[in-house]
């Protein structure tokens, strides 16, 4: 069934993601068993990110759940050219995570309804093809090479669902350092994976 | 410098980050995904760090669930499928591929997750003009194909069919120069669809909700030409799916142009048989 159950996590190729759009075809047109073909490839990786971000087994499971009936029902908005099934079912997971750790959380406002989750932009981009097919390693790899304060507000922002705001009051750091902590962080991962061209590829 | 939902594009530029995040209040959330959506700029520093949140998600230790989860899902998901509660996916399809904006098209899902932003389509679905009415449009499609969700898995081939006639259409609108029409009987309840116009000629559509013909009886299309003349487009008979679809050629091209149909006791019509059973107009479908 699963021909990626032998790899290490996170390393998905493009002919799998061919597989995986396959296997979201059937779910559009019904098919009820292909949802268990998603959820056996990538229930670790969802479980593991739910609970990296809940920080709860009960909660995690609430959020799972979620968010493969939610892409279940949503299957038929998938779209292909907007990066693979694995990244649109990891950032269902995301936002279904973050949603639930907020709800928690009382002084931060709710969206008024459910709308869209954090996106992950996945417009078509050459570096972000050969990204995806890396594993791990080499994701952790780069992230090493961000500075300890660029790593914590990608952290405080990604897994902990603050807002850059919070984040400044929590951290004791002005807005706009924030900011430029985020952005230089996502750019410095960028650099620091391997694919990115010459002028990156050296995790220290 | 744009300034479209209160934002500037160089405020923009300051929110990526926490944009695709998602670290950022709600409102800004809300203002910068209104700018992305109209603004003509390509924002491409939004889609540069945007790519960069995926290896964020996979960075995390995978873990494995408690077996019990698995049947839980399936459980939800079989409850989901008794409950009919899903998005249709033709027509879903439908409306991103018209343009119209999904923000609309959102209502019949309660807690839709939604996939990550296309730019490029969100911009177009602001473009259009066809985006409201086909929203509409869409919104009844699928509450008139709402039931075939219902026992989905006996129901597949009338699934495919729909989708293939849907696809069918699409291609036609999507075209360089073609128009595209919503279809309805203009009372409630009544067949819904929509049809497509080639500056080819090439013709589609697609209709749901059509009483079955019987014997020799037919439905038969018609696009009435530029001077007023209605030409018979094609026929084509109806089961008891109530789906109706037609793909034909040579059919009168032009804009906005009336596309009708009404039911013959044969096929080979020369002349409609009154009244209409569904009418729309064309509209440019891209």
């Amino acid at each position: 069934m699963s021909d990626t159950s032998s790899r290490a996590p996170g390393r998905v190729n493009s002919a799998s993601d061919d597989a995986d759009r396959a296997v979201l075809e059937a779910v559009v047109a019904g098919d009820h068993g292909a949802i268990e073909i998603l959820y056996e490839r990538y229930k670790t990786m969802a479980y593991g990110l739910a609970l990296r971000i809940t920080g709860d087994a009960s909660l995690a499971d609430d959020v799972v759940q979620e968010a493969f009936v939610g892409a279940w029902r949503n299957a038929g908005r998938y779209a292909t050219d907007r990066g693979s099934v694995k990244t649109w079912l990891l950032a269902i997971v995301h936002h279904r995570a973050i949603d639930s750790i907020r709800r928690r959380r009382p002084t931060t406002e709710l969206p008024e309804h459910e709308e869209a989750p954090p996106p992950s932009l996945t417009l078509p981009d050459v570096w972000s093809e050969v990204a995806g097919r890396l594993d791990r390693d080499a994701i952790l790899v780069a992230l090493s090479t961000l500075s300890t304060v660029q790593r914590e507000a990608l952290e405080l922002g990604y897994f902990s669902g603050l807002t850059q705001q919070e984040i400044a009051v929590r951290t004791n750091t002005p807005l706009g350092t924030v900011k430029s902590r985020m952005r230089l962080g996502l750019l410095q991962m960028r650099r620091a994976m391997p694919g990115s061209g010459p002028e990156g590829g050296e995790p220290a | 410098m744009n300034r479209l939902s209160g934002l500037t594009c160089e405020d923009v530029a300051d929110l990526a980050a926490g944009f695709v995040l998602g670290a950022l209040e709600p409102n800004q959330m809300h203002d910068v995904r209104d700018h992305l959506a109209s603004c003509q700029q390509p924002h491409s520093e939004v889609t540069e760090l945007g790519g960069v949140v995926p290896y964020l998600a996979e960075s995390v230790q995978p873990a494995e669930p408690p077996v019990a989860l698995r049947g839980r899902i399936l459980g939800a998901i079989d409850a989901e499928i008794r409950a009919g509660r899903r998005t249709d996916a033709a027509a879903d399809r439908l409306i991103s591929s018209l343009g119209a904006g999904s923000t609309e098209a959102k209502a019949p899902v309660p807690s839709a997750p939604v996939a990550p932003i296309d730019l490029a389509a969100e911009r177009s679905s602001r473009r259009s003009p066809l985006r409201w009415a086909v929203a509409i449009a869409a919104v009844v499609v699928i509450a008139a194909l709402g039931a075939w969700n219902i026992g989905l898995s006996q129901q597949l081939s009338t699934a495919q069919q729909r989708q293939a006639a849907l696809d069918q259409v699409l291609a036609i609108a999507r075209a360089p120069g073609g128009q595209a029409a919503v279809l309805g009987a203009g009372a409630a309840g009544g067949p819904t669809g929509l049809a497509a116009l080639g500056s080819d000629g090439s013709f589609a559509l697609a209709l749901s909700g059509l009483p079955a013909t019987s014997g020799s009886q037919v439905y038969e299309a018609w696009v009435v030409n530029p001077s007023g003349t209605p030409v018979p487009v094609g026929s084509f008979a109806v089961g008891s799916s109530g789906l109706g679809s037609l793909a034909a050629s040579r059919a009168p091209s032009g804009s906005h142009l009336t596309i009708g149909l009404t039911r013959e006791p044969a096929s080979g019509a020369t002349t409609p048989t009154l009244p209409m059973v569904a009418s729309g107009v064309t509209a440019p479908g891209n």
